[in-house]
Formats: structure tokens, C-alpha cells, sequence
């Protein structure tokens, strides 16, 4: 696993150490804010070079990626073929290939064949998550060592200006329905009536 | 050509125009508009021609007619629209934020050292400078944002825009692919289409979705029995068929059914872009939801600040004492 130094990824780390992490790479950054999307891609992509990794995983649609996705940047960094928007991974009919389901509208998925090494998007996965007792975590955090990966990557300038960020109108449409349970109910009912839902 | 016309990636879904190709050409429009440049629609894949109507609103749809983008895979698609943007040089792309947006447009602006904005929800130009609102956070905050570069790559939110009845001159050319192309590393094999058997959510006139505030599976059957006391069933956003309490079937949103059911009750949905974007077309909606600041209170016609587990029991026992009136 390979994580820029940033925030709260420590806690992410030692989850992952518990679920089984064979090696943690750290990504030293001291930046009080985290870098623009293709100086990151260009970061991620150092460190794993080094790794020589026949097959990466990485998360797409993260909340908070305002300048693109991160995921198809590292495989371009990578000079890896890349696919995202993944629900799925299966072996593939040769050693050097897998199967990946790509999710597409109405529940319908794609099935693609990726030749290896390649970058893979996941959007999710197949199964639902596992998660670990708290007791493996706090012993993942006295035995795990991170190893640090220093990389050198000109800074990037940010593709474009904020200029605010604020939280959207609040019930610009919705009418809010105040009172007890029982009696927020009996409205909704009304309201059904009304409409015709129910007779 | 002329660096103030917008171009629109146009898509398909299974052989259909994707509902988002006409979201993004009125955008175009508006834009185009502002820079005094033309629309033009881009569509990728042999038989192409036959949607050319539907993208009237467009002044030129290029067609490019090539086997290797009858189905998607992403570097035949990335190297067709490098070549086509490289070349038309526009203002500003606009790609929807879906399965094939995603995996195209962030590569395509850095290819081109263009900018590349993500979660577009408005675009207006005001003299070199294109001025977008971005949502992030599944739409709880909300960006302004000023792109100077050009061509700015702009992926924008389904549901952002309006189909227009507006048209443009809509030159249809049909065009070889601009690039020698070959299958690349990765290639799409098959469609796999939901099993059968299940409820179609698309055909049922009373929704009830559960979202990750019903908290336990536990309390899925309480969600399940008020929706059959409303003559209705199940639905869901993605944490729950994530959690497989439902199987994808049920799913609204992006990336699951896009529904319009008479009425929609959101239990415990946070409304994320990609669920409203499956939704917000229902004729009825009622929200529940903790959280006042939650984004489906912006789409519902009603609301209730409240936690969902109190209020099913009390509704299902309203319903079923109207029921008994009736």
C-alpha cells in the first residue's frame, strides 16, 4: 500500500496493516494542504515505480477531487494502460491478463480484459467491505513500520482558481414537516391523500 | 473552427443516446452563446449518423465512424479525442461525469495540458474567463471556480442542465478516425445485463429507498413493510447495495436505475449527486434525513428532520389505518 503523508492517512495505513498489508509505503509531505491532482499523480507514480508492481489499485470518485481524477493520472504518469469505474476483478485467461468489470449505467457491467501491468480504477468492490476489531488495529499500530519513499516532483500549479467554497441552500425546495413522529406521519398520509398515493 | 466553440463529447448507452449527450449540448449552447462560437457534437462509433437528429442543437456533429469505438475502451476513445480536440482547438470540452467521462476526460486535459474540472454544475463565460460551480463532497459543498487555460476539460454533473429545443445548424460529417487505431491493452469483451426475477424499480409508482442512515440490515424489513403498507417497494442508494442488502437491481442512481415513480420516499439518503440524478424527476418526494444540510432536501418537495427508525413504524401505522378507513 502506498499513501501520501498527508492528514489522517496513518489511521488508513494501520486498517490496512491489520487487514493483512504485506509492505506500507509512506510518501514524506510537509504541506499544509494537499497537492494540486497532477503534482500528487506525479508523486504516487515515483514511489511506485519503484515497486515494479505488475498490477495497481486505486479509488476513484473521491469526494473531494475538484481538478479531475486522480486514478487515470498516476497511469498515465505510470505509462500504464488504464480503466476505471471497477466493481469487479477476476483472473484473466493468462497469467499476464484479468478481467475487470466496469460498472455502466441501469446495473448493467462491462467486461473488460486488461493486459497487465495496468492501473485500475475502483469505484467499489464486489463483496461488501471487511472490516477489522479495533484489538488488530491498535496491535497493527505497535508492530507495523511504514517505509518512507522520498520523491522529488516540481511543484504544479492548480489548474484553476477557487474563489469560495460553501455548503449549497439548505430546503430550497423542501417543505419541512415539524411535530412528534406520530404526528409528522399523519401529515405525510395527508399529503398521499392529497396527491392520490393513497386512497 | 474557432477557439471559442464548445465541443460535447456525445455518448450512447447500449446503441440509445445517452440522456446526458442533450444535458451537455444545452450547456453547449449556453456557453456558445457567451463566446459567440459554434456547438459542435462529437460522436464516436460506426452508426453514428443515425443519432445525428437527436443532436440538432448542435451546429456540427462529427461523426467518427471506426470499428474500434463500436464499444468503449478507454485509449481508442482517449487517441480519437486528443486528435479531434487537438485540432478543432475549442473553448471548452464538456464531458458527462460517467462511467466513460471518467476514465477519458482527466487523461485527455493532461495530454493536452488543459485544465480539467470535475463536478460541473454551472458554466458561464465572462470575457477569457470560464466560471464554473463545482459540487464536491457528494454535493454538500459547493466550488466557484475561475479556468483560464484553454481548452478547459469540464466534467459535468448528469442532471446539470436541461435538454433545449433549441437547434443549431447541425451539420452532420462523417469522418475516418483521425488516428490509426488498435486494440490497446485493454478491451471491452461483453455486456453483462442485470439477472431477471427481480422487482423492475423503473416500473413501480411508489419508491421507498433506504440509504446508509437505516444503519442495520436489521431494520431493512421495517423500510420493506412500509413500502408494501404503500403498495410500493424497496429501493436503495449505493452503501446499502454495497453492503448487498439489495442486489444492484434495486440501486438508483448513476449508476444504477434512473426512476420517476409518483412517489419517492428517501429514507435516510444523503442525496449525492449520482443519487439525485437517478430520482429527482419523481412527481412526489418526501426526504427524511438527520441531517438538515443533507443534499436531498434540495430535490425533495418535502422534508423531515428526523431519524428514519422513528418515524417508519408511526407511518406504516397511518397508512394502514387510511387503508382501513378507505
Amino acid at each position: 500500500m502506498v499513501a501520501l503523508d498527508f492528514g489522517e492517512v496513518d489511521d488508513t495505513l494501520f486498517t490496512a496493516a491489520a487487514k493483512g498489508a504485506d509492505q506500507i509505503v509512506k510518501i514524506p509531505y510537509d504541506e499544509d494542504v494537499p497537492p494540486p491532482l497532477r503534482q500528487a499523480a506525479a508523486m504516487y507514480a515515483q514511489a511506485i515505480k519503484e515497486l515494479q508492481a505488475d498490477l495497481v489499485l486505486i479509488g476513484v470518485n473521491a469526494h473531494d477531487e475538484l481538478e479531475g481524477v486522480l486514478a487515470p493520472l498516476l497511469a498515465l504518469n505510470l505509462e500504464l494502460p488504464y480503466v476505471g469505474v471497477i466493481r469487479g476483478v477476476k483472473s484473466g485467461d493468462g497469467a499476464a491478463t484479468l478481467q475487470a468489470f466496469k460498472e455502466f449505467p441501469g446495473a448493467v457491467m462491462a467486461r473488460m480484459n486488461v493486459k497487465l501491468p495496468a492501473v485500475l480504477g475502483i469505484l467499489g468492490a464486489d463483496q461488501p467491505p471487511r472490516y477489522v476489531p479495533v484489538s488488530r488495529i491498535r496491535a497493527a499500530m505497535k508492530s507495523t513500520e511504514f517505509q518512507e519513499q522520498e520523491v522529488a516532483t516540481a511543484a504544479a500549479e492548480p489548474v484553476a482558481t477557487v474563489q469560495r467554497m460553501y455548503h449549497p441552500e439548505v430546503g430550497e425546495r423542501a417543505e419541512m414537516l415539524e411535530g412528534s413522529e406520530q404526528e409528522v406521519a399523519q401529515r405525510i398520509v395527508e399529503i398521499l391523500a392529497e396527491k392520490g398515493v393513497v386512497k | 473552427m474557432s477557439a471559442q466553440d464548445i465541443l460535447v463529447l456525445a455518448e450512447t448507452n447500449q446503441e440509445a443516446l445517452a440522456d446526458i449527450s442533450l444535458e451537455l449540448l444545452a450547456g453547449a449552447r449556453q456557453l456558445a452563446g457567451g463566446t459567440g462560437g459554434q456547438v459542435v457534437a462529437v460522436l464516436l462509433g460506426p452508426d453514428g449518423a443515425k443519432h445525428a437528429d437527436a443532436l440538432s442543437a448542435a451546429d456540427r456533429i462529427l461523426v467518427i465512424d471506426d470499428l474500434q469505438l463500436a464499444a468503449f475502451s478507454p485509449e481508442p476513445y482517449l487517441a480519437v479525442l486528443e486528435s479531434v480536440v487537438s485540432s478543432e482547438g475549442p473553448r471548452a470540452v464538456l464531458i458527462g461525469s460517467t462511467t466513460i467521462g471518467l476514465d477519458v476526460a482527466p487523461a485527455l486535459g493532461a495530454r493536452l495540458d488543459a485544465p480539467v474540472l470535475s463536478g460541473c454544475q454551472q458554466i458561464v463565460v465572462e470575457g477569457d474567463t470560464l466560471k464554473v460551480t463545482s459540487a464536491i463532497c457528494g454535493g454538500k459543498i459547493l466550488a466557484d471556480v475561475e479556468v483560464k487555460g484553454s481548452p478547459a476539460i469540464l466534467l459535468v454533473l448528469p442532471g446539470s442542465f436541461r435538454p433545449t429545443e433549441e437547434t443549431g445548424a447541425a451539420q452532420v460529417e462523417t469522418l475516418p478516425s483521425p488516428v490509426a487505431l488498435k486494440p490497446g491493452a485493454v478491451t471491452f469483451e461483453e455486456l453483462i445485463l442485470p439477472e431477471a426475477g427481480d422487482v423492475d424499480i423503473t416500473q413501480q409508482d411508489v419508491l421507498v429507498a433506504v440509504g446508509r442512515g437505516i444503519q442495520q440490515e436489521g431494520n431493512m424489513e421495517a423500510a420493506e413493510e412500509l413500502a408494501h403498507a404503500l403498495g410500493g417497494e424497496l429501493a436503495a442508494s449505493r452503501p446499502i447495495v454495497d453492503q448487498d442488502w439489495l442486489p444492484t437491481t434495486r440501486q438508483v442512481g448513476k449508476s444504477g436505475m434512473i426512476v420517476k415513480p409518483k412517489f419517492y420516499l428517501a429514507l435516510g439518503v444523503s442525496g449525492a449527486p449520482e443519487h439525485q440524478e437517478g430520482m429527482s424527476s419523481s412527481d412526489l418526494i418526501i426526504a427524511v434525513n438527520t441531517d438538515p444540510a443533507a443534499p436531498i432536501f434540495e430535490v425533495a418537495h418535502y422534508g423531515v428532520e428526523m431519524d428514519l427508525m422513528d418515524l417508519v413504524e408511526p407511518l406504516t401505522e397511518a397508512i394502514n389505518a387510511r387503508k382501513g378507513e378507505a
